[in-house]
């Protein structure tokens, strides 16, 4: 019985070690970060920054690390990805690419043409950041690769900053789609640019989608603070700057602590939405001080009330202009209203739709005054 | 041939949820999205509600033979040629059962985490398992199940994690019911068959101490509103979780919503939930399998352990055959009817029958 048992033991574990799906570090071919164009026969053009991890046999196993730039064109995303694999050496692996960036051209178009091929891909890596870029998306690879000398790193770390101070919002691949298939919503996302003059790639601010394409208008990053806050989505910190008194030079940024956001939906000729936002705020810098009386406190409220609302206006005058409902109304009317969706619905329902903003600010502690 | 008594309710519980939570999980919100809109989770509930009457249903008819499996009291009911008929019908479903198991766990496992491994490699790990795990008694299966059900809450709290997701909107919920009375009620019948596994009641009460009393039937019923509880918190987190329209081409929402999430030391949350729904798939093939040889066992008088081999041979022939030649979907509508056939319609008939012809059977415990 026991020579059984060792015997039952010997046959199974060779079943365990799973020969076949071992994918060794060193074969394969990690995209760090990757970019899609359109050229101009309609081909997509891919560029990849590829990760070489060298183990060298002679240094006792030293490792370095090194990039390469590649590109593939093809009709389909998958068939440029496969052109890419046939000039690597070894397999191309695009599960841990950490960066899409979607060229000009290509986000203006339904951006789910290229995004299908990623999805269906179960090693990929959803979590990725998605991002648009004023220009080619090679040119911007391109011009990473040669001038930063963290390439990928860099541009992940900025994204991720700026979603840490409430500047972009959190967006994933997978989030993406979210927004993709829903009717009532629209997204923005990171929206880049190469600086001429500090020859440096920086984060210009969000770009807006109207269902599944680019506009081709985006954000600055205040404005998506402000509109992320509309959202209730404040990050980590969020902090806003403001100019109260324009002939003394005096301004005073603050830190979003917290937010509270109430609707309110009237239908008149139009569908009226009053959207108040009451924030809680911790002022940062305020070089006149004063903030121990009562007085400069709720002149404090008063005014900066006033700027935000006004800056919301703006703000979601440039939302109805692009018909770009990042804010989800339409997902509130189908939820709450469904009779006053029944009758907007469609393509352009933003239409029918005016925001009034309203934000109250409510300066709750000072910082350390001395 | 009477059984001995060798369950309590509360063990009876651990069986039942461990049969019941399968395979279906991964794709429920699929199915009940694709029949219900975003009120798929009230289906869930009404659908839970009745499988609640047919335990019931089920429990009123083994009342009567106290003791006995089904393979024992249908002959009485309809006499030894019919009986043995019903007998081999139950059997060849059982393990039809434990093939469609089977042929799903290879397809996930191959689209998500295997790509290149063969499929004759799961299937040999999979008998192995299968012969392996329904050689013991029942009580060795008992034992193991109440100790696995530990996985199911893990499985629970792995899914907890996605509440810290961006993406979640409460307002895909809203609004409650507009998708229609009549398409929701409709669509119970639907999703009746992801509650799968409570027609194995009919050979666990055999099995209970007190077969007689309501406390036997309490263990089941628990057990149902517990997986109903399970089902309708897995289908409300995946409808809140994905749009609409993004739902419908995600076929395995629960996976994919696991691979999102990223904690920082672990990225790949749904490869860990595969691997404990592994072994949770692993005693519904067991339960299913064990049931089966059962029956073979009596129909043919061979030992357990012959019966054993030969279903597992069975189930090899049939996952081999239908792997090539059926596709999942068909097999799957297959399943459905065979589900409600042999889990409604013939103990329905076969109580009905039991009641007017007045068929009863002694308890071995009250004979003492």
């Amino acid at each position: 019985m026991r020579k059984n048992k060792i015997i039952l033991l010997l046959l199974i574990i060779p079943l365990l070690t799973g020969c076949w799906d071992e994918r060794l570090l060193k074969n394969s071919r990690t995209v760090y970060l990757s970019g899609f164009d359109l050229d101009e026969e309609k081909n997509y053009r891919t560029t990849a920054v590829i990760r070489n991890l060298n183990i060298s046999d002679s240094s006792r196993g030293e490792r370095s690390v090194s990039n390469e730039l590649v590109t593939g064109k093809g009709e389909s995303i998958r068939e440029s990805s496969l052109s890419i694999d046939r000039g690597v050496a070894g397999k191309f692996d695009p599960a841990k690419g950490r960066i899409l960036i979607l060229g000009n051209e290509v986000a203006k178009r339904n951006i789910y043409n290229v995004l299908d091929s990623i999805y269906r891909d179960p090693r990929v890596n959803l979590n990725s950041k998605v991002a648009v870029t004023d220009g080619n998306a090679n040119e911007l690879i391109q011009h990473l690769i040669e001038e930063e000398p963290e390439k990928g790193e860099y541009l992940y770390e900025m994204i991720r900053s700026s979603e840490d101070h409430t500047q972009s919002p959190s967006i994933t691949l997978r989030t993406v789609r979210n927004y993709l298939f829903d009717e009532g919503k629209d997204f923005f996302i990171p929206y880049l640019g190469i600086d001429k003059n500090k020859n440096k790639v920086e984060l210009k601010g969000t770009a807006l989608f109207k269902d599944r394409s680019f506009t081709g208008q985006f954000l600055s990053s205040d404005q998506s603070t402000l509109l992320l806050l509309f959202m209730e989505k404040q990050s980590k910190k969020a902090i806003l700057t403001d100019q109260i008194d324009q002939t003394r030079d005096v301004s005073v940024s603050y830190n979003v602590k917290n937010v509270s956001r109430e609707l309110s939906v009237e239908k008149k000729d139009k569908i009226h939405i009053d959207v108040s936002l009451q924030l809680d705020v911790d002022v940062v810098d305020f070089p006149p001080d004063n903030l121990d009386e009562q007085e400069m406190i709720s002149y404090l409220n008063k005014q900066l009330s006033n700027h935000l609302t006004k800056k919301a206006d703006i703000l979601f005058k440039k939302l109805a202009d692009n018909q770009s409902d990042v804010l989800g109304l339409g997902r509130e009317l189908i939820a709450f209203h469904p009779s006053i969706w029944e009758e907007i619905k469609g393509e352009n329902y933003y239409e029918h739709i005016v925001v009034n903003p309203e934000v109250k600010v409510n300066v709750t502690s000072s910082g350390i005054t001395l | 041939m009477r059984v001995k008594s060798r369950i309590s309710p509360a063990e009876l519980f651990f069986v039942l949820v461990q049969t019941m939570v399968g395979v279906g999980i991964l794709s429920l919100p699929f199915q009940t999205y694709k029949a219900a809109g975003h009120d798929g989770w009230i289906s869930i509930l009404i659908s839970g509600f009745l499988i609640q009457f047919i335990v019931l249903l089920i429990w009123l008819l083994c009342k009567r033979f106290p003791n006995l499996t089904l393979f024992d009291f249908s002959t009485l009911i309809v006499g030894k040629t019919l009986g043995n008929v019903i007998n081999f019908l139950y059997i060849v479903y059982l393990l039809m059962i434990v093939g469609y198991v089977f042929i799903v766990i290879n397809d996930i496992f191959i689209r998500w985490i295997f790509p290149e491994t063969p499929e004759w490699m799961f299937l040999i790990i999979g008998i192995a398992l299968l012969v392996y795990g329904c050689m013991g008694t029942i009580r060795n299966m008992v034992s193991l199940f109440s100790f696995l059900f530990l996985f199911i809450l893990f499985l629970f709290f792995i899914t907890l994690l996605t509440f810290r997701d961006p993406v979640i909107d409460v307002r895909h919920l809203f609004p409650i019911g507009s998708t229609g009375g009549w398409t929701i009620l409709k669509s119970t019948i639907e999703i009746l068959p992801s509650f799968i596994g409570f027609e194995t009641l009919l050979i666990y009460f055999a099995f209970m101490k007190q077969p007689k009393s309501f406390s036997a039937v309490k263990g089941a019923f628990s057990a149902v509103f517990f997986v109903t509880l399970f089902y309708t918190y897995i289908v409300i987190i995946s409808t809140i979780m994905f749009s609409p329209g993004e739902i419908n081409v995600v076929p395995e929402p629960v996976l994919y919503m696991l691979s999102a999430i990223d904690i920082h030391i672990l990225q790949r949350l749904d490869l860990i939930f595969l691997s404990i729904w592994g072994i949770v798939v692993a005693t519904t093939i067991i339960s299913y399998a064990f049931l089966g040889s059962m029956g073979i066992s009596k129909l043919l008088h061979v030992k357990h352990k012959t019966a054993v081999f030969l279903s597992g041979v069975f189930v090899l022939f049939i996952t081999i055959a239908s792997n090539y030649n059926v596709e999942i979907i068909a097999y799957e509508e297959w399943v459905e009817i065979l589900n409600l056939t042999f889990g409604i319609i013939i103990p329905a008939i076969l109580l009905f029958i039991a009641i007017i012809f007045k068929r009863e059977a002694a308890s071995c415990d009250e004979e003492k």
